[in-house]
């Protein structure tokens, strides 16, 4: 399974690409990731769980446009692959199928 | 914002870094991605913290993934290979020359270990109260004193309306507090009655008084409660976490209720409101237990004017906290005129008050007044640990220095042929900083060792709690790292470049010569070490003498084989007779002990602060012109227990019923204070205590004592007759009986005073105790002091060695022309003689300085010797000579064909 294992912080990243669509690259993930989570998180963790997502091949990316703000530099637009969507699909319902699993009495204590 | 008009830029080095490192792949993003980032941050944060966010992200994205294709690939192969030949070479040097290897390494190591010991226990002596928020914008306020011009004393304890009048006067003043010590100076006990068990009853010394802003000012950690409100109200009480657990284990404490009692018969209710993490070690307030002021207020009819409102009494500690960017200058300047217009009586009698302000964070090292919350550090021993510590890291990298370089010898065959078959002598320099960093990492890694080993001795030693844990200090890890590299490299970088300038032909030849200079610099750090050595000698000799001194000086009053009991807590108060009755019973009943030889009751006992001090004047000086005296109350037998000497007049007496109302005794000081020069003149004299409205007539003086350590002055007291005011129980007993004496003590208390543990301790114990912070300084500068010479000795064995190898020649020829083995001994060890000397001919001046001036803190102080200077001297050359003699009587020793034979 190692290669394709999406760990807890992987998917976070991986739904916020594919919710930001064509605007995900590292600044505009790591404040989303940020609101979302709560907790501050720094740009390099981002970029290096990003690097790795397109290495597995969750994630595709290409160069944007320059910008001035950026000192002339242009962003990585980070896309979500369809191998990348099915990993989410297979995550979400493993935790459903075991989510209707837990008796309903221990969710209500 | 405080930066200039040009855009601010991300940290260059970080971008030279990251550039250096990151794949061209990734980094046109990277770079952008990071200066997006770091213009968001701007606004945010300012620039300084902006920048600090980009240079940590740049340190933290050095991952693999993103290192360039150079740092991983094919083009470094020859370098790795040279790397693990460097590595080869590097450990069959050390394996081929174990001895000097050995040294080298423990050498080093020894003296880094040495260093970051003394750093961790100056950097906890220095950081004291730097961990509260603000620091540096909180001050105490001190009180000084000048009655007819003269000084009477600088006191840490202040009038009570101060903090708020400075908050109402000044608009820089934002924020007060001031705490009231009676933890220190009363026995208090608090119980929890309610508990489910047996009520939990505690005895508390960390116990303080505080107003309301305390807690929010000095940020307290609360657990629970609120910082700003739950000292508001009267009878409410703000405890320690470690406290609570005492009285309530896992209990909610707070709403409980804890019955304060303490020996002035106060006895009182109160509320648990919060609780606040323990406070740290290094603080200069330690308490476990704060009340609110509020609650002193309903403790008798005049109590707001005595603790809130009155200009009268000063004994409370005053903090104010000022605006951040406020001037305590400026600030001291407008106190005069605060004392004006409080206290507009004080010009009449003749007598000045200053204000001023000490840094929070001053206070643990550099203040020692009157009434301190705690024995204060010293800040002189701090600054020359320091430099010890500097000193010893300094001389281990001389040893390196020099081992390495005379070490040459052996190499320049190396070095030849390597030049020979075409090293350039950059690569060579490579090698040798490449042994260098190994030589510095083992060092390091022993190091630690070493430290790991010597921590349990070294607590023991420094009197650091052991709740600050050594490996958590930064700054410890931050200086290994700098050891580290300024050790690698600029130790380093000499012996490279001596080693990687020799000549190949000559080398090869076997002719081999030390460039003068090499000698010449070599002398030097020779001089160097052995000059600190000296110093570091004859300064532990000084600070034993001063410290023997202080033990043996004459106080005036004798600590030997007395024991203290202090009064019991819980004692019969439902009536003042039924407490005295108890009193009485109890010293009564040891005297009628024949092991006991004296027993007398007392407010004070020596070492301790004397606790109230008493406004008094002659009968001649004009009225409010009047001088603080230490006022002590005891029984009839007070001065006798003591061993004190009457100088004038008689001691109090049972004979003279009228001493029992009007007798006073007072000290040498205290009768010239009151402008009797001659102790006989001021007999049968009346003095007025004007803080009790009181007059008594003096029939005695007693010879001047130290009733505190030997740094402060005697100081000037007043003895009146009270011995129901029994704080203590000074019992002196025969030396040979004191486990049985100790039997009956304990025996009769349990009987008259049953229901109170008993508690003793011996007075000398206790009045030593004045002198932790020099005997830590003491046993520190020892135990340093030896490794700086051991280290140095180190250094010493290699060189003399090599001397002699280098020699070898010659002593043959010598030796073939006649020369006895003492004849060649002399000629080796002469060189090293005249070393030494110079060296501490260096040191005596610089050393008789520093000794001069730590010897000027204390009030009472022995000289410096010369005849110290002396020792230091014999010692280090004897030390020296029986180092060298390894290496000098093995050469002189060897056979001259051997040794000629070589070429």
């Amino acid at each position: 399974m190692k290669g394709t294992y999406l760990g807890e912080f992987e998917e976070v990243v991986l739904l916020t690409v594919a919710m930001l669509e064509d605007s995900g690259y590292g600044i505009s993930v790591k404040q989303e990731v940020e609101k979302r989570t709560q907790r501050s998180i720094n740009l390099s963790a981002i970029h290096s769980t990003l690097y790795r997502l397109e290495k597995k091949g969750f994630l595709n990316s290409k160069l944007g446009e320059t910008t001035k703000v950026r000192g002339g530099k242009r962003k990585r637009i980070f896309f979500i692959t369809p191998f990348g969507v099915k990993s989410l699909k297979e995550a979400k319902s493993l935790r459903e199928d075991i989510w209707n699993s837990i008796p309903t009495y221990v969710l209500q204590k | 914002m405080s930066y200039k008009n040009e855009t601010p830029t991300p940290p260059k080095l970080a971008l030279w870094f990251l550039r250096r490192f990151c794949t061209p792949r990734w980094i046109e993003e990277i770079e952008g991605d990071l200066e997006e980032e770091f213009l968001l941050n701007l606004p945010k944060y300012g620039i300084k913290k902006a920048r600090r966010i980009y240079f940590w992200t740049v340190i933290k994205s050095f991952r693999p993934y993103l290192l360039t294709e150079k740092l991983k690939s094919n083009n470094n192969y020859k370098q790795s290979v040279m790397f693990s030949n460097y590595l080869k070479i590097t450990l069959r040097a050390l394996m081929k020359n174990k001895v000097y290897s050995f040294i080298n390494i423990s050498g080093l190591a020894i003296g880094i270990a040495g260093a970051l010991l003394i750093l961790h226990y100056v950097s906890f002596e220095s950081n004291y109260d730097k961990f509260q928020e603000d620091y540096e914008d909180i001050y105490r306020v001190s009180l000084d004193l000048f009655q007819n011009g003269e000084f009477v004393y600088h006191s840490a304890e202040n009038y009570p309306p101060l903090g708020q009048s400075m908050v109402n006067d000044f608009p820089e003043v934002v924020e007060w507090a001031h705490l009231y010590n009676m933890g220190s100076k009363n026995n208090v006990v608090i119980t929890y009655e309610e508990s489910p068990g047996e009520p939990v009853k505690l005895k508390h010394r960390r116990f303080l008084y505080a107003s309301d802003g305390f807690l929010s000012m000095f940020s307290a950690d609360m657990i629970a409660g609120d910082a700003k409100t739950a000292l508001s109200e009267p009878l409410t009480m703000v405890i320690s976490e470690s406290t609570a657990k005492k009285y309530f284990g896992d209990e909610d404490p707070i709403g409980k209720k804890l019955r304060l009692q303490d020996d002035d018969y106060n006895n009182e209710n109160c509320v648990v409101t919060g609780v606040f993490k323990d406070v740290p070690a290094n603080t200069h307030l330690k308490y476990d237990v704060l009340i609110s002021t509020s609650t002193l207020y309903n403790r008798f009819e005049q109590a707001l004017t005595r603790y809130r409102d009155g200009w009268i009494r000063k004994d409370f500690y005053t903090y104010v906290k000022l605006q951040p960017n406020a001037s305590p200058v400026t600030l001291e300047t407008k106190f005069p005129g605060m004392v004006e217009k409080y206290m507009p009586q004080l010009a009449d009698r003749n007598s000045v008050h200053n204000f001023h302000l000490q840094p929070l964070a001053d206070i643990h090292l550099n203040s020692h007044l009157a009434d301190e919350a705690e024995l204060n550090g010293e800040a002189e021993p701090i600054t020359f640990l320091s430099i010890i510590a500097i000193f010893i890291v300094v001389i281990a990298w001389v040893n390196y220095v020099n081992l390495a370089t005379s070490r040459s010898l052996d190499r320049a065959r190396e070095v030849g042929i390597r030049k020979v078959l075409g090293s350039l002598r950059s690569q060579l320099i490579r090698q040798f900083l490449f042994e260098s960093v190994t030589i510095n990492f083992l060092a390091i890694v022993l190091a630690l060792g070493i430290m790991l080993v010597a921590l349990p001795s070294f607590y023991q030693v420094s009197g650091i709690p052991q709740e600050v844990v050594l490996w958590q200090n930064q700054t410890i890890w931050l200086t290994l790292g700098v050891i580290f590299l300024v050790g690698s490299f600029v130790s380093g970088f000499y012996p490279a470049m001596v080693l990687s300038s020799f000549k190949p032909v000559s080398t090869l030849k076997g002719k081999f010569r030390n460039s003068s200079s090499g000698v010449l610099l070599r002398k030097g750090l020779v001089i160097f070490q052995f000059a600190t050595s000296a110093a570091l000698i004859i300064g532990t000799l000084t600070v034993n003498k001063q410290m023997s001194y202080m033990r043996s000086a004459d106080l005036g009053f004798d600590i030997e084989q007395t024991i203290v009991v202090e009064r019991a807590a819980i004692a019969d108060t439902s009536s003042e007779l039924g407490r005295n009755r108890q009193i009485q019973l109890f010293t009564d009943g040891l005297r009628a002990e024949s092991g006991i030889v004296a027993v007398s009751t007392s407010g004070i006992v020596p070492g301790k602060k004397i606790r109230f001090k008493a406004d008094i004047r002659g009968y001649h000086q004009p009225q409010g012109e009047v001088y603080p005296l230490s006022f002590i109350g005891g029984d009839y037998e007070l001065i006798e227990t003591l061993g004190m000497e009457i100088i004038a007049g008689r001691d109090f007496s049972r004979d003279f019923p009228s001493d029992a109302d009007t007798a006073t005794l007072v000290t040498r000081g205290a009768a010239k204070l009151l402008g009797y020069e001659n102790p006989e003149d001021i007999l049968g004299q009346t003095v007025m205590m004007e803080s009790f409205r009181d007059a008594a007539i003096v029939i005695g003086v007693v010879e001047d004592y130290n009733h505190e350590s030997l740094r402060v002055r005697a100081e000037p007291s007043l003895f009146t007759l009270s011995p129901f005011w029994a704080e203590y129980f000074l019992i002196r007993v025969n030396e040979s009986s004191i486990p049985q004496a100790l039997d009956i003590i304990e025996q009769k208390w349990n009987t008259v005073f049953a229901g109170n543990p008993f508690d003793y301790f011996f007075l000398d114990e206790f009045f030593n105790n004045q002198y932790k912070s020099e005997m830590q300084f003491q046993s520190m500068f020892s135990v340093f002091s030896i490794l700086a010479i051991v280290i140095g000795c180190l250094g010493l064995f290699g060189l003399s060695a090599f001397t002699a190898m280098k020699k070898t020649k010659e002593i043959g020829i010598r030796k073939v022309l006649g020369a006895s083995v003492q004849g060649v001994f002399y000629m080796l060890s002469k060189e090293f003689i005249v070393l030494i000397v110079i060296s501490n001919i260096i040191a005596w001046p610089i050393i008789y300085y520093a000794m001069n001036s730590w010897l000027q803190g204390f009030e009472y102080r022995t000289n410096i010797d010369f005849l110290v200077f002396a020792i230091a001297l014999v010692i280090v050359m004897l030390v020296a000579l029986l180092t060298i003699s390894f290496q000098t009587i093995k050469s002189a020793k060897l056979n001259p064909v051997d040794s000629l034979r070589y070429e």
